[in-house]
């Protein structure tokens, strides 16, 4: 099995029995997975995943400025519908449903994987558009490794990480830091054309990450640790008088697995511990906290060419908010089951799976899927997914007082999801990759904040049909020295209110908000002995601002840069990177009226020291 | 062959995004628009980072102008335009969370003057063409009234009245302001609200206080000069414990008391209030329903005129029609809705987002 670690020059070689595998083997089949290059996250480890996401040009992200409120919209879907999975857990807020991107720091994964398609059989609740895939993989074999980073970019930027990690035969073990302080008092032009300073926007951030594992002989041990706290100033919108709000984060996410294997079957026992806290300020601190623990026990049994796997899991949660009329602790249980076939004469395999929820004894709707994956010719491959999805309504949607509702029913509908790749010829020196997919989910029941009378109520009204196309082309060249990759991808969403709330009547087949129709990148990568460089062009197209779509943004598109240096002298490498973004220094907001940053600039420089070569 | 179909299909991705965009035309148009004779609807635009816009509704050509400060100006009005007010020839838009008043010529609607230093103002009443007076919530703890300088834009006085002050009305001397609970409308505060504050005009200053019901939100005279007063009574999410009905409160002006309480039988945070032509008809909202009642009425109506709930209310007394304005998803362009006296449907029309409160300009 290969695997792109954070180094894109060094594939290594890993066990049969993968550890933290992001895409769960036979049981997966017919997903179309989008993996982000090694590079990419590299070139975006000074930030956070929000913007590695925004930047790839592969999907909207929603976000509020640099630093800022981000969240993913996959597919046409919103941000509750988007699952973010940590190494196999989700860790999204039971009270938000959703996860502010801009606080996971890219430097802390080094596999990103965007999962086309919703998957509430595996993922449960929220996996309606389709998920990010977040993941720590052991690299064994790696020995001594030592890691200091250091990124300075515009208006005051510093970003520090260190990383220190052991990898033998059978022991990976590794430890990274970083913090991150930004003035982020960035450029941008305000109603009149004037290049203006943004205001009460700085930020400061730091974290700790430890990735354990242990292979003995019949099993694995994993355990990591992710710790954060992040202190944010937030800025106000272009129309607003000024901003002294501020807001705190943290979270501690740990994780623990073992498994164990023999002959063929295979038995994983996992659990997950989340705790998150946010004070925000405002007139004075407004605190709220929640609390997940998650528990699972999987049974695998992998024969000749047909497998199976039985998962039950339980997620208890607890959440301290002032305005919510109750504290909840909430209990779910759920078990999987799926059945994974290979068809090795006609090359199709495929993959049954159903997944039944209880919360607070109450069952949510059944979620089965089908999965199929065919190779065909020579190098083509179609993959073809059918499930049903539903998304629970959140902690804030039943509790909060006033207008929650604790009655309100999950959301819930079918997607499908089909795609077709072709990878050109192996050997030869140039590789071209093509992908078509389409895709259509349909999700009712979803739930909308209404106006009544006297205040806001969560109800269970709305029906939204997305669907749409993508295309992807790579091309890919190699020579000894010398290696170019060219990417496009584009694709299209259509995201409309197949039924409304009464009197709403103006939204009615209208694009939902905030979901731009077309989006499209273009990007281009080399490397040549010790130097690397690239550029990217990411467009992203006109989105509606109001439900009624007579309000909307304009299409933006921006172009980023980079070069870098590396300079190998013996066990150490040292490099040098530098950086460009929004090179054409468009003004552009995301959200409307929040300002985004013209051109910056960004230098990073990066000693390693390897023991192994 | 193939490479070349292979290596183009790349740049057919890189096209396709050009062919398919739209680009989206920015022009301020100088119109020669007047806008002096006609109705003015004051929209807050969506709550999060957006910007409130002012509607125009011409009564002779039937025609209803969007957003005609943007279209004049070239700038968004701010965050918030809680509502607009005319005098002395010019039109004053409280843009409540930008904190300033955007000062326009009433003709043109070209921007002015910037009228700051404000803290969440509600509403605007010119006294004198150098002095206004301005309503705020301030921090939430305490309303102010803020008397400004008409000329340059600066604060003259402020002066604490209450919690949430906000509708003004004036009465000879005397400018009488709600105090409407401003933020949380919940609790009860004798001291701070639950009272109208009586500004003498004279001297600037807090002249008295008027019990009136719990948290008094609308202040309309009838022809009589008397002053009649919307309480949204107290509604607490937290403890219903704590909840009081409103009431349609009489304030006689000259002896500055509350001489005729009219007790409802619910409480909730929205109520409106208007009053026809001749001063005689007051129309109020309430319970998601609009009312009528003569001013020389012993006792509250039992019957509605239209069973239909609006997000603001108004009474146009060139056209002799009730103005509600309906503000759909609150994400949206909201509508007005005209109706007769009597409770008929007239027509209605578009306006921005959220719809709350109109300026009808006489003829």
């Amino acid at each position: 099995m290969h695997v792109h670690a954070q180094q894109a020059d060094t594939t290594l070689l890993l066990k049969e029995v993968q550890v933290t595998d992001l895409r769960m083997g036979p049981f997966t089949k017919g997903i179309a997975f989008d993996t982000l290059s090694g590079l990419q996250i590299d070139l975006n480890s000074g930030s956070s995943v929000a913007d590695l996401l925004a930047t790839s040009g592969k999907l909207f992200v929603k976000s509020y400025g640099p630093g800022s409120l981000s969240t993913v919209s996959l597919n046409g879907s919103n941000a509750y519908q988007t699952s973010i999975i940590w190494n196999g857990f989700k860790i999204e807020s039971p009270m938000l449903g959703q996860t502010d991107l801009a606080l996971l720091p890219a430097c802390f994964a080094n596999q990103v994987i965007i999962q086309h398609g919703g998957r509430s059989d595996l993922w449960g609740s929220g996996s309606v558009g389709g998920s990010i895939l977040l993941g720590n993989l052991p690299v064994f074999n790696s020995g001594f490794k030592t890691m200091v980073r250091s990124t300075v970019s515009s208006f005051e930027d510093q970003f520090y990480s260190s990383r220190f990690s052991y990898g033998s035969k059978k022991i990976f073990s590794s430890l990274s830091l970083f913090s991150r302080y930004s003035k982020n008092d960035f450029l941008y032009h305000d109603f009149f054309g004037n290049a203006v300073h943004q205001e009460n926007s700085s930020f400061k951030e730091k974290g700790l990450l430890s990735e354990n594992c242990v292979l003995t002989g019949k099993s694995t041990l994993l355990f990591n640790a992710w710790l954060q706290k992040s202190d944010r100033r937030i800025p106000p919108s272009m129309t607003e008088a000024g901003s002294q709000t501020s807001q705190q984060d943290g979270a501690q996410r740990l994780m623990a697995a073992w498994k164990y294997s023999s002959g063929s079957w295979q038995t994983e026992l996992r659990s997950g511990f989340f705790n998150e806290q946010l004070i925000f300020m405002l007139a004075g601190p407004d605190s709220s906290s929640f609390s997940t623990f998650i528990n699972e026990a999987r049974v695998k049994l992998v024969k000749s060419s047909s497998s199976f796997l039985v998962a039950i899991q339980d997620f208890y949660s607890t959440a301290e908010e002032s305005f919510y009329s109750k504290s909840p602790g909430e209990n779910t249980i759920a078990v999987f089951g799926s059945y994974a076939q290979q068809l090795k004469k006609i090359k199709l395999d495929f993959s049954l799976n159903v997944r039944q929820e209880w919360r607070e004894g109450t069952a949510t709707p059944l979620t089965p899927s089908l999965g199929i994956e065919k190779k065909f010719l020579k190098n083509f491959i179609a993959r073809l997914t059918v499930s049903r999805n539903f998304r629970n309504p959140t902690m804030n949607d039943r509790y909060w007082n006033p207008g929650g509702n604790p009655f309100l029913k999950p959301e819930s509908g079918w997607g499908t999801y089909a795609a077709v790749e072709h990878t050109g010829p192996a050997n030869s020196k140039i590789r071209f990759g093509t992908t078509i997919a389409a895709f259509d989910n349909r999700i009712s029941n979803q739930i909308l904040w209404t106006p009544g009378a006297e205040y806001w109520s969560a109800v269970n009204i709305l029906s939204v049909h997305s669907r749409g196309v993508r295309i992807s082309e790579t091309v890919d060249l190699k020579t000894s020295t010398l290696s170019v990759s060219v990417n496009g991808t584009y694709s299209y969403m259509k995201a409309t209110n197949a039924k409304t709330a009464t009197g709403q009547s103006d939204a009615l087949n209208k694009q939902v908000i905030y979901t731009p129709e077309h989006m499209g990148a273009a990007s281009l990568h080399m490397e040549y002995q010790n130097w690397k460089a690239g550029c990217s062009y990411v467009l992203t197209g006109e989105r509606y601002t109001t439900s009624d779509n007579l309000g909307s943004l304009p299409y933006h598109a921006l172009g980023d840069a980079f070069a870098g240096y590396k300079l190998k002298i013996r066990k150490l490498e040292f490099e040098l990177e530098g950086s460009v973004k929004n090179i054409f220094n468009k003004n552009y907001q995301v959200v409307q009226y929040r300002p985004m940053p013209l051109r910056t600039y960004s230098l990073s420089a990066k000693i390693q020291f390897q023991s192994k070569q | 062959m193939r490479k070349m179909v292979r290596l183009s299909a790349a740049f057919i991705c890189v096209l396709l995004l050009f062919s398919s965009c739209k680009k989206k035309d920015d022009e301020v148009i100088t119109n020669v628009i007047d806008f002096s004779e006609g109705v003015l609807i004051s929209n807050e635009g969506p709550f999060s980072a957006g910007t409130g816009t002012i509607s125009f509704y011409n009564r002779s050509t039937n025609e209803v102008m969007q957003d005609i400060f943007q279209l004049q100006n070239g700038f968004p009005a701010g965050n918030i335009v809680q509502s607009v007010e005319v005098y002395d020839g010019k039109a004053f838009v409280v843009v409540n969370n930008a904190e300033k008043i955007q000062v326009v010529n009433l003709q043109d609607f070209m921007y002015r003057q910037t009228i700051g230093s404000l803290s969440q103002p509600r509403y605007f009443m010119g006294i004198t063409p150098q002095k206004g007076y301005v309503t705020q919530w301030g921090d939430g703890s305490q309303g102010q009234l803020k008397v400004v300088d008409l000329l340059n834009g600066n604060t003259i006085k402020t002066i604490d009245i209450g919690k949430g002050s906000d509708r003004m009305i004036r009465s000879g001397r005397f400018v009488f302001a709600c105090n409407a609970g401003g933020f949380d409308p919940f609790t009860f505060d004798p001291v701070n609200d639950s009272a109208i504050a009586v500004i003498d005009t004279y001297g600037d200053s807090l002249y008295r206080r008027i019990q009136v019901g719990y948290n008094p939100g609308g202040i309309v005279e009838d022809m009589f000069g008397k002053l009649w007063v919307i309480c949204y009574g107290i509604t607490d999410y937290n403890n219903p414990g704590n909840d009081r009905n409103g009431a349609l409160v009489r304030v006689d002006p000259s002896l500055l008391i509350a001489d005729y309480i009219f007790q409802f039988n619910t409480h909730e945070p929205g109520m409106r209030i208007a009053i026809n032509e001749t001063k005689y008809t007051i129309f109020y909202k309430v319970s998601g329903a609009v009312f009528s009642m003569n001013a020389t009425s012993q006792s509250l109506p039992s019957n509605n005129i239209i069973a239909r709930d609006f997000y603001g209310l108004g009474f146009d007394p060139v056209s002799q029609l009730i103005y509600g304005t309906n503000a759909t998803d609150f994400n949206s362009s909201g509508y007005v809705v005209r109706y007769e006296k009597t409770g008929a449907l007239v027509d209605s029309f578009p306006a921005g987002i959220i719809p709350g409160n109109f300026y009808f300009i006489p003829e």
